[in-house]
């Protein structure tokens, strides 16, 4: 009884416990905003994809080097290492985007590998020390050094950025590389668990269609199996535009061929298909103009599948359902998202594409069934910018627009800020951003997209999450 | 030529709302066993919360020290809303002095401060749903300081309940090159400006088993102005500018009416009903400029989004204690109450994203007065301990525009205090 | 040679002084400001919970609550510019309550509890450019609210000990801002007024009936400004991260001893060691990143800030002692040096040797109440001797001053070109350069009521 008093004198902090920045939870739609997370990483093997037009590159490595440890993650990591397709190591990169977001890593374009920055205010963690700008640390050897590093004569830890090994140390040092061009196209997220399916292109108008898995929450993605899933037949050169939704049991995949929109289905979770004999959906809409394709599929929970498709080469997205999962009808003559529907006076005007959708099934608090859908379309989505005085008026450029329906698909609310995502670098410049697929996550959305700089050069996929982490 | 500062962008999110954390939890142990109904029901530490006269009413000087926890059990969507638990020290105070026979002066204090920091002003999205009402603003500290007055059977009170806002002139940082070195100087003049709203209260005691009470709260909140001036003063540079303006805490005014009676020696009975200004509430909206006057203006876009009208509200609060004498020296209470608290927010059917619901409190309650503590106190300490229960009536916000994310709010909040009282 | 130059990185700004006193630089209650703070070993009333936390448990079986107000009015000059006093008042709220204990702790305990509340404001943080002259002792120690909440214990008959806090708030958090759901700038910002407190303590011990020694300790106290802002404004980066610390006071030890040496008369003398060598200037950090400038880091000049002894004496003498009423008069004085070192380059932080005066009296009526009513007016200045900077010029390769110290001495802040005869020569826009002087007094004055409860 004397103690009561003194006790309640103890439990106060009076203001002194702190607690985290931003404490709560943030909500996840999956409509908006976005934040870019940069490229991702598609693993083959040991190495991973860049852009399709980049060269092989890699990192000179001693002949005596030991391999770098395995790894799930960068956490797993040391310092200067980054898990890179299950080994740790030093990684090259040639942008900023390459080495992740939000892990405090740039990328030295002196060396050409992501590196800690420093400064005489902002030390480097552990033993590391800052050497012109990056961490890294003193050295008698290479042996003192980390994954991917050599011990330079000055005794600092470096690394040096390769194309084959002649460029290396001869006799010491080897070329390993890290990175090939590959040129990836329309990526299909599956989630539970989080599987991707990607066209993959070998040559120019060769296509094939591989399935990766993600061990960490879809940062980077490995090839399994390592050979494709569904591959053209002889008499084909290209299946690409994979869409893929789960229906009970079995998986179904849409794709790209030459004839329309065909259908193969897996019941083994995605390694192997029986591809349909002929297409499910063909062009035979006049705004089809002949063409449909970049599938994007949706199973509703009575097990109707909505199968939504570009048709017309960007004339808008049409809608294809079908009760049983293989014969599919057209509710409509016309498109369910055009240009004009999604075309906003201000915020996205001039828009003369829309296409490449990706659809999911969507449940209200309130338990009313919804559709959600992801699109590309091109056109302009700012303002001229002023430099010098003068008015620069903005370049149209592809970017994800979303719209939901709450009728089974049939028609379709575009979001009131489209588009959703958009890269801006250095105040005017708009990257590209086309065929998008989305997945959830944890308490996230993921989106991967298909990434292109200004004047449309393929820079390969990108990540995006919603909310920001 | 140096262009106009021309680009400009506004917006935006939502600054949390709410009234102070005692109007969500009450004060000391005592009052929040009685559901808050203590209006006319206080007389002690208390008083410079639930009504300002009540201080002078105190037989004695006394001091309060408490200790609060709320766990607060909420969700957006079925899924934790990760709202932080509201815990903090309460420390009360009625310091009576006479002036005569029929005459008493009293000072009195209310004293809340969170364990976790004084005040925190945080800003959300305005698209985010977020618990407008229940997250943030329980924490924060709370100091009333009145004066009362008892001449006969009347008794007044004023004071304020004092706050601050964030401001000052901002901070000053300019690059430029010196001596052909890049150089840069910085700096800054901040404030906490202090708020005040007036407290004003009355008890009037008829019959020494009757008591009716008024009591008064003007409105505060807390400002958040922060001004960012970067000037960069080399060829193609130019100023970047980020301002912020946000509105936190907003605490409405209060009105109160209550009653308090004693059927017998050994029950008190006590009722409210306060009113709650909310529709007075503006400006829930904060703004966030960057005004960037480079070689480049990027073209940025500018909005504003009106937030939604709050409504007045009317909350009714009833509560009970019995009474025992344990021994001659030292006597038990049971207290109970039950409470009605409507949520301001309105349907949130368009951009905004302000989660509330409406609240019923049941509290519970036990007292334990001893006379003295022989060879430790010579003067009166009491012990009290409440528990809250708030459940939330679950609600749905259902937009119009398909493509904007509906959501849905429920959940409860378990609060426990417990208080020890000393006479002096 | 001192040319006008196109951009001034450093401008001239005489911040205003002194706004509201503080117990640091004037003293807390009328009493013990009138004896110029030389209270360590007298003082018993609210104002212990400063002076010495311990001379609560000595004050007596009643407690008592003190309302006082003070106003302040400043003659600092720089360069014979007049520095005014922005917020010329404040107000003091002080109790001293015995705790009721019984058995071998009555009349042991006391509670105590100090404000010092400004008109308008809390706290005021200012962290100075480097170039700017300003009156760093008054200007940036004195803007805030006082909140000393303390408890004596006496131990025995001869000694007490005793315990406060300095509480007070700080600001810190973060702004995070990027295009949000609706496209716009949508900002989400975490700023937290976090609480921070220092310590004060003290012994007392009474030699003998009439000599009373005392020690006491205040921790060093400071309010902490941090704010990191993140933006992402059309694709570039705009961040800047302050680190600010204001409202200075260092650690300080005090010796001190009263005598009295008949009823009538009471003598005090105190001295104090104050550490200022720790602090880290009244200057700002920041690290940014910025359009076209890339990311910068300005860490502030760092000075050499010197450790000083300040010494301090009061006397009282009970004119009067009636039924009704009685008087006192008290007296006080005493000598602090300035801390500031001397300074040859960018800095001005104008401060001289304090020369302290006070005088006061002392009412107490014993029957205007049913108990005594105390009231206390005082008058107290500072003296400040005047201050000369005398600028030093190096050369900017001068490996004695390198250009990058901006505590050496001052450079040449423009190449010469010579197809551009402006730039030719010295040129320099630092305010102190050649020298800068200042000084003046600053005035204070007050009175404190006391009511018994």
């Amino acid at each position: 009884m004397r103690r009561a008093p003194l006790l309640l004198f103890m439990l106060p902090a009076c203001g002194f416990l702190g607690e985290s920045d931003f404490a709560g939870a943030r909500q996840a739609a999956g409509s908006a905003p976005w934040t870019n997370l940069g490229a991702a990483t598609l693993c083959q093997g040991s190495t991973f994809f860049g852009p399709p037009d980049s060269d092989p590159v890699g990192i000179c490595i001693p002949q005596s080097a030991r391999p770098g440890r395995l790894c799930l993650s960068d956490a797993a990591c040391r310092s200067r290492e980054r898990c890179v397709c299950g080994t740790c190591t030093v990684q090259i990169c040639d942008g900023p985007a390459q080495c992740g977001s939000g892990n405090g890593r740039d990328c030295n374009f002196r060396t050409n590998v992501c590196g800690l920055p420093c400064s005489a205010q902002q030390g480097c963690p552990g033993q590391d020390v800052c050497d012109r700008g990056f961490c890294t640390s003193a050295c008698l050897q290479d042996r003192d050094c980390q994954t991917g590093e050599t011990c330079s004569p000055t005794h600092r830890c470096i690394s040096a950025f390769c194309h084959t090994t002649s460029e290396c140390i001869g006799g010491i040092q080897d070329c390993q590389i890290q990175r090939n061009p590959g040129d990836l196209r329309e990526p299909a997220l599956l989630d539970d668990p989080l599987l991707l399916f990607v066209e993959l292109r070998p040559t120019v108008s060769t296509g094939q269609i591989v399935r990766a898995q993600s061990g960490d929450g879809g940062r980077s993605f490995s090839i399994d199996p390592a050979a494709p899933v569904l591959a053209p037949t002889a008499a084909e050169r290209r299946l690409g535009a994979p869409a893929v939704a789960r229906r009970g049991t079995t998986l179904l995949l849409f794709f790209e061929e030459p004839d329309g929109i065909g259908r193969a289905l897996s019941s083994d979770n995605g390694r192997t298909f029986q591809r349909d004999p002929a297409p499910v959906v063909r062009a035979d809409q006049a705004w089809e103009a002949g063409l449909v394709g970049s599938p994007g599929a949706a199973v509703l929970g009575d097990q109707t599948v909505l199968l939504f498709y570009e048709g017309g080469g960007g004339a808008g997205i049409g809608l294809a359902t079908s009760q049983d999962g293989a014969s599919f009808i057209k509710p409509s003559a016309r498109p369910v998202v055009d240009a004009i529907a999604i075309s906003d006076p201000t915020l996205w005007r001039q828009i003369d594409r829309v296409g490449q959708p990706a659809a999911r099934r969507a449940l209200d608090p309130v338990g009313r069934e919804g559709v959600s859908l992801w699109f590309a379309a091109h056109g302009v989505e700012s303002a001229a910018t002023l430099e010098s005085g003068m008015l620069v008026p903005p370049v149209a450029n592809n970017s994800i627009g979303y719209a939901a329906s709450l009728d089974r698909g049939r028609t379709f609310a575009p979001f009131p800020f489209n588009p959703v995502f958009d890269r801006i670098e250095n105040f005017r410049q708009h990257d590209q951003e086309s065929t998008p697929t989305v997945a959830p996550v944890g308490d996230r959305f993921l989106m991967l997209y298909g990434g292109a700089d200004p004047q449309g050069h393929a820079t390969g996929l990108g990540i995006a999450v919603n909310p920001a982490p | 030529m140096r262009i106009p500062l021309c680009a400009l962008c506004v917006l935006c999110g939502f600054s949390n709302v709410l009234a102070d954390p005692l109007d969500t939890f009450g004060f000391d142990a005592r009052g929040k066993a009685m559901g808050n109904a203590m209006t006319a029901g206080t007389s002690g530490i208390g008083s410079a919360f639930y009504n300002p006269a009540g201080a002078a009413l105190a037989p004695a000087p006394e001091i309060g020290l408490g200790y609060s926890y709320a766990a607060m059990l909420l969700s957006i969507n079925d899924r934790d809303a990760r709202v932080s638990s509201s815990r903090g020290l309460s420390l009360g105070a009625a310091l009576p002095s006479r002036c005569g026979s029929a005459c008493t002066f009293a000072v009195g204090l209310a004293f809340y401060l969170p364990d976790q920091f004084i005040a925190r002003i945080q800003t959300i999205p305005v698209s985010e749903p977020r618990f407008v009402l229940l997250d943030n603003d329980v924490d924060r500290i709370v100091i009333n300081p009145t004066l009362a007055l008892r001449l006969g059977p009347i008794a007044v009170g004023a004071g304020v309940t004092l706050f601050s806002d964030a401001a000052g002139n901002g901070i000053d940082f300019t690059v430029g090159g010196r001596g052909g070195m890049q150089v840069g100087e910085a700096k800054l003049d901040v404030a906490l400006p202090s708020r005040a709203a007036p407290l004003l209260g009355l008890l009037w005691t008829p019959r020494t088993d009757l008591r009716v009470g008024a009591s008064f709260r003007g409105q505060l909140d807390l400002r958040l102005r922060l001004d960012i001036i970067a000037h960069v003063d080399i060829p193609g540079g130019g100023d970047t500018v980020i301002s912020i303006r946000a509105l936190n805490f907003y605490t409405p005014r209060k009105l109160s009416l209550g009653v308090a009676w004693d059927p017998t020696d050994r029950i008190t009975l006590a009722a409210d009903a306060s009113y709650y200004n909310w529709a007075d509430f503006s400006g829930g909206v904060p703004d966030l400029r960057v005004l960037v006057d480079l070689q480049i203006a990027p073209a940025l876009l500018q909005g504003t989004f009106p937030a939604d009208r709050l409504h007045d509200t009317m909350t009714l609060r009833a509560g009970g204690e019995w009474r025992r004498a344990l021994a001659p020296d030292r006597m038990a209470a049971l207290r109970a109450g039950l409470a009605y608290e409507p949520s301001p927010v309105p349907d949130q059917v368009l951009l905004t994203s302000l989660a509330d619901n409406d609240r019923f409190v049941v509290s519970l309650g036990a007292g334990l007065q001893l006379a003295r503590i022989a060879g430790f106190l010579d003067k009166p300490l009491a012990l009290d301990a409440a528990l809250e229960w708030h459940a939330l009536i679950g609600r749905t916000a259902q937009k119009l525009d398909p493509a904007l994310p509906s959501f849905s709010s429920a959940g409860s909040i378990v609060h426990l205090a417990l208080t020890a009282t000393a006479s002096f | 040679m001192v040319r006008p130059l196109r951009f001034a990185l450093v401008f001239f700004a005489f911040t205003s002084v002194a706004r509201a006193s503080t117990p640091d630089v004037f003293g807390l209650g009328s009493e013990a400001t009138a004896l110029a703070g030389a209270v360590t070993a007298r003082t018993t009333d609210f104002a212990a919970t400063f002076y010495n936390p311990a001379g609560l448990a000595l004050g007596g079986p009643q407690g008592e609550v003190s309302f006082g107000w003070t106003g302040y009015a400043s003659r600092l000059a720089v360069r014979g510019q007049r520095v005014p006093i922005s917020d010329p008042t404040g107000f003091e709220l002080g109790v001293r309550m015995p705790v009721p204990l019984a058995g071998a702790l009555a009349g042991r305990v006391a509670l105590g509890l100090a404000l010092h509340l400004l008109p308008d404001q809390v706290v005021h943080v200012v962290a100075h450019a480097p170039g700017e002259a300003f009156f760093p002792y008054y200007d940036n120690r004195t803007q805030r609210l006082v909140v000393l909440p303390a408890l004596g214990v006496r131990l025995t008959d001869r000694l007490a000990f005793g315990v406060g806090f300095n509480f007070l708030a700080g600001l810190s958090g973060k702004v995070d801002s990027s295009p949000g759901a609706t496209r716009t700038i949508e900002p989400r910002i975490d700023e937290k007024i976090e609480a921070t407190a220092r310590v004060h303590a003290g012994l007392r011990y009474a030699l003998t009936e009439r000599l009373m020694l005392a020690l006491s300790y205040r921790q060093s106290f400071s309010v902490p400004f941090r704010t990191d802002s993140t933006n992402r404004v059309a694709g570039q980066e705009i961040d800047l991260n302050i680190d600010a610390e204001g409202l200075f006071t260092p650690h300080q030890v005090w010796l001190g001893a009263a005598l009295a040496p008949d009823p009538r008369w009471s003598l005090s003398l105190d001295a104090g060691w104050l550490h200022w060598s720790g602090w880290r200037g009244p200057y700002v950090s920041v690290s940014s990143v910025l359009p076209l400038a890339g990311a910068l880091a300005v860490e502030p000049p760092a000075l050499g800030y010197n450790d000083i002894v300040s010494v301090r004496a009061g006397v009282e003498w009970r004119a009067a002692d009636r039924a009704a009423y009685a008087v006192r008069l008290r007296a006080g004085a005493g000598f602090e040096p300035s801390p500031m070192p001397d300074q040859p380059g960018v800095t001005n932080l104008i401060d001289g040797a304090k020369i302290i005066g006070a005088a006061g009296v002392g009412l107490v009526l014993k029957r205007l109440l049913p108990e005594p009513v105390r009231i206390d007016a005082h008058l107290m200045t500072h003296l400040v001797t005047d201050r000369t900077y005398n600028k030093v010029v190096y050369a900017t390769t001068d490996p004695g001053c390198p250009a990058q110290n901006q505590v050496c001495g001052l450079h040449d802040e423009v190449r010469d070109n010579p197809a551009d005869p402006t730039t030719l020569g010295t040129q320099i826009s630092n305010v102190g350069y050649p020298s800068i002087t200042g000084g003046g007094s600053v005035w204070a004055a007050g009175l404190t009521v006391t009511l018994a409860l």
